[in-house]
């Protein structure tokens, strides 16, 4: 055809435009999504042939007490976890995102210190903070030496009981700015509308934060354990980069993300237990251990357009 | 409300005194390194670890740099951010133009399962995403990984965009379509330029993102000459864990370009966080 | 040569039907103005035409070509959007020639085109500004000016002036009537202002739910309105619409409504119509007065500018012979 119509080159131009990101996202994100669904009813190692199951794999994972208990540590562990870093952010984060609200001196330049750990890559902080809390480590010596806190340095990650506590201090580190900047776009929000008319009718400062400020933090909270939730529950970086895939010591650090690591790619380098069946199932458990706070959240964001 | 917000003398010293405690909390690792990257020995790390170098050994970067593979893994990150960040934006602001603007039977269904990549993390699906890499012959390569790691920050570029795609006016477009414009010149002339501030946006978060991913290298990359420095800081360690002068030098080093991105863009990257949430 | 032939158009938007069998013949060189209340379909109808939506059924014409599923830039047509729609991040000279640009014309041959655009605009000075650095008047000129040098043989125009103050509304409206003798094409033209469709109409398409109600021109709908909707629509104030009950000494002809209009109505002790003044609104060179009636139907008179009406005392009307309009029950002008 010597002129091709507009109709018909708009057409083609829109399939053009929409393919690129929809193929990339399509192949590599949304079809491994989909493929849990089949991948969770075989058994394979990752060479060699598959052998379908049916539902083994979920039967083992709750009824084979190998694989019972390491579900039941890590998921425990897990919201453990969970629960010190939410409780450090939300306490935290609103006490300095009220305090960087008010006329403070300097307050912009205490907000970029504040970020500065955001953007860092995990890898370094884990890197670095497991630097600092070294036995021998700066940390160690001010505690020791310096504040004469302890008689002897105290081994954080090596301790079964702190190296959980420990790891979710590391977090709370690293994240914790992004508490600190949802919660305070919310007081700097409501500031406009709500206050002025609380002041109006004879509210003094504390009566204002508990009856105004509060009730509107509850939306930030909320984003905020969502998202933390999500994230802790599939994310094992710090576990998997300090403590390796078998969340040492004994265990004591082993949460889901680190679970489901090891069950497709073992955890040292003699397993026998590899199965990509177990981990697909492994992560349809937690997809839909943590789907009602993703759902909820993508609800909220639709709801935003 | 001015009233509300305004701190008497003693208020304003009680908050200035708890938020320099926390900027110490902040600050303490990062000047440690940076303090203790500067010393000439292990012994100065272990003895004083807050005194200031007896010489200041600006040779530890150098030595970390050489000393390991670190060329190579930051050139090897260098790639696949940079990748990651042209793709990205490309495939996220095509794919949000034609979703928000030329909808479609169906173009709802393929925003939704957008939103799903949103909401499920991908490293759930780790499994079967390895099979899929492994049966395209892209194991161990950086293009496996550039684009496992753009399609896994898609999602939430696709949001960011449709949300600020949503609020062009549409009358601009019918005039765009009088004039005799095609898809391809309404995108690149009318509409991209008008949402250059969230197209910055997603650049700063993918490249921040992809440049200290360390989960999805690990997966898919197996020969040292492709490690992203995340996965080639693993290595250094192993080589240089006693050596605490040269490994706080090598962290240094690995974060020095994620801390210029936001130096140069934290407005952007504030405004990022709130709208997209936190994926990394 | 630029007549357009609309039949039987059927548009919906899901399953909301918005325009019911359309039928119009538009004249070449003619200047159409529609109106009708919010949401009666006038936009959608001249979106229709310019092609930004798709018809359901039905056939526009164009010169007896039927463009109405040609795309928007294959028919001949341009557009002056209401909230102007002008290119932000492009200059007023980019905005002009982007048109041409898109269809490949070469650089000499755009710049030309706009110069000569911008000197009929009294754009000259302001090629290289952008949109936002100009007033409302300006910016209209330039959306004016974007569809112009298409050279198209239809201009569509979007309700144009009701972002303008009222000034420099009467301003631009001369400018369009001017520009209009000076193009030579036919103009389609919305609006919700009265003195705009009643000044520079040459025909007025009343519609109403998506239907038309009347075409004529502006003088014939005052007159001889068809029906009870495009009586009480065209005219200001609007018409007076009595219960034929109330009236009395007209020949009624079964009419269950009479029309009065505001200034057909007089003062006048013999006259049969009876009521009560509610209120008194004096703008200087004009009075009304709204009185009510025993039945409380309240109707508006207009009053010569030195008049004597108070406020709550009786008041005896009657209607100038000739003037007053029957309508039946279903609305339909009698006679
Ligand atoms: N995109 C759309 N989707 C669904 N319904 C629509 C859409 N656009 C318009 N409508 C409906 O079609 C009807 C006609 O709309 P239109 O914009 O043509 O009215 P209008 O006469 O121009 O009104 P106004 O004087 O307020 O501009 C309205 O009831 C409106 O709600
Ligand atoms: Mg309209």
């Amino acid at each position: 055809m010597a002129k091709t119509s507009y109709k018909t080159k708009a057409k083609w131009q829109r399939v053009a435009l929409l393919t690129p990101g929809a193929l990339l996202y399509g192949i590599f994100n949304f079809l491994p999504l989909l493929g849990l669904l089949a991948l969770c009813l075989v058994d394979w190692p990752g060479i060699g042939p598959m052998k379908f199951v049916g539902l083994d794999n979920f039967l083992q994972l709750f009824g084979n007490p190998f694989y019972r208990d390491q579900l039941i540590k890590a998921f425990g562990q897990n919201l453990i976890f969970f629960a010190i870093i939410i409780g450090a952010m939300l306490v935290f984060g609103t006490f300095l995102a009220l305090l960087l609200s008010f006329r403070t001196w300097g307050r912009n330049f205490y907000r970029s210190i504040f970020f500065l750990p955001y953007p860092l890559a995990g890898a370094a902080v884990a890197f670095l903070l497991e630097l600092i809390v070294r036995t021998k480590g700066p940390l160690n010596v001010l505690i020791v030496q310096g504040l004469h806190l302890s008689g002897k340095p105290i081994g954080f990650l090596g301790d079964p009981l702190l190296a959980l506590p420990t790891l979710a201090a590391f977090y709370s580190w690293h994240r914790m700015s992004f508490a600190i900047i949802l919660i305070l776009s919310a007081i700097v929000a409501v500031r406009v509308h709500l206050i002025e008319a609380a002041m109006l009718d004879g509210a003094n400062r504390r009566q204002t934060l508990r009856a105004v400020v509060f009730p509107v933090l509850a939306p930030a909270f909320i984003l905020i354990v969502v998202i933390v939730m999500v994230d802790v529950f599939n994310n094992a970086d710090y576990t998997l980069l300090l403590m390796g895939p078998e969340g040492a010591p004994a265990r004591a650090t082993d949460i889901m993300g680190t679970f489901l690591f090891r069950s497709a790619f073992g955890g040292a380098a003699t397993s026998v237990n590899v199965n990509f069946g177990m981990s697909a199932a492994i992560g349809l458990v937690t997809a839909v251990a943590i789907l009602p706070a993703a759902i909820f959240l993508a609800l909220r964001n639709l709801r935003k357009d | 409300m001015d009233k509300l917000f305004r701190l008497k003398p003693l208020e304003q010293a009680v908050v200035q005194l708890i938020l320099i405690v926390w900027s110490a909390i902040v600050l303490f690792p990062i000047g440690i390194a940076v303090l203790n990257s500067l010393k000439p020995n292990l012994g100065e790390v272990y003895k004083a670890p807050f005194a200031l170098p007896s010489t200041w050994s600006f040779g530890n970067y150098s030595q970390a740099w050489f000393g390991a593979h670190f060329s190579t893994y930051f050139l090897n990150s260098a790639i696949i951010s940079l990748s990651c960040v042209v793709i990205v934006t490309v495939c996220a602001s095509t794919s949000a133009f034609v979703i928000v603007r030329m909808p479609f039977r169906g173009s709802g269904f393929i925003f939704g399962c957008f939103m799903l990549g949103v909401v499920i993390p991908i490293r759930l699906a780790m499994a079967p995403l390895f099979v899929i890499v492994k049966s395209l012959n892209l194991l161990d390569s950086l293009l496996g990984v550039i684009l496992v790691q753009s399609a896994s920050m898609m999602p939430v570029a696709v949001f960011i965009l449709t949300a600020f795609l949503r609020a062009v006016p549409a009358e601009l477009e019918d005039a765009a379509k009088m004039d005799g414009a095609l898809p391809f010149e309404i995108y690149w002339r009318v509409v991209l330029p008008l949402v250059r501030p969230a197209l910055a946006t997603v650049a700063l978060l993918t490249f921040v993102q992809s440049w200290n991913e360390y989960f999805l290298p690990l997966i898919f990359l197996r020969s040292e000459q492709n490690f992203p420095i995340t996965l080639g800081m693993t290595q250094f360690r192993l080589q240089f864990d006693v050596q605490w002068h040269l490994m706080f030098a090598g962290i240094l080093i690995m974060l020095i370009p994620t801390i210029v991105a936001f130096l140069l863009a934290s407005r952007q990257f504030i405004e990022g966080l709130t709208q997209g949430g936190l994926k990394e | 040569m630029a007549a357009i032939t609309i039949r039987n158009l059927d548009k919906a938007y899901g399953k909301t039907r918005v325009l019911h069998g359309i039928n119009l013949e538009i004249a070449d060189n003619s200047f159409v103005v529609f109106v009708g209340p919010s949401g009666c379909g006038k936009s959608t109808l001249l979106r229709t035409i310019a092609g930004l939506e798709e018809k359901e059924r039905g056939e526009i014409l164009l010169d007896g070509r039927d463009i109405s599923d040609e795309a928007p830039v294959d028919r001949d047509v341009a557009m002056v959007f209401q909230s102007y729609a002008l290119y932000p991040q492009m200059t007023v000279a980019e905005n002009i020639g982007f048109a041409l640009s898109v269809a490949k014309q070469n650089k000499a041959t755009i710049g030309k085109k706009v110069g000569q655009v911008a000197e009929l605009l009294r754009l000259e000075d302001y090629l290289e500004r952008k949109p936002s650095a100009l007033s409302g008047g300006q910016r209209q000129r330039v959306a004016i000016g974007r569809a112009i040098v298409r050279d198209p043989k239809v201009f569509l125009f979007d309700e144009p002036l009701s972002n303008l103050d009222a000034e420099l509304r009467v301003e631009m409206r001369l400018q369009i009537a001017q520009l209009r003798r000076r193009l030579g094409a036919t103009f389609i033209y919305v609006t919700h202002d009265q003195v705009e469709a009643m000044t520079l109409a040459d025909t007025i398409v009343v519609l109403r739910m998506g239907m038309i109600e009347q075409v004529g021109s502006p003088l014939e709908l005052y007159h001889k309105p068809a029906n009870q909707f495009v009586a009480g629509f065209i005219g200001s104030p609007k018409m007076n619409f009595i219960p034929a009950a109330a009236v009395s000494g007209l020949d009624l002809k079964g009419a269950a409504t009479v029309g009065v209009r505001p200034e057909h109505l007089h003062i006048d002790e013999a006259g049969s119509l009876k009521g009560v003044v509610r209120t008194v609104e004096d703008l200087g060179s004009i009075s009304y007065a709204y009185a009510a009636l025993p039945d409380e139907t309240l109707v508006t008179v207009t009053l010569p500018p030195e008049h004597s009406v108070v406020v709550d005392q009786p008041l005896a009307l009657s209607i100038v012979p000739g003037r007053s309009y029957l309508f039946g029950a279903d609305g339909k002008t009698i006679g």
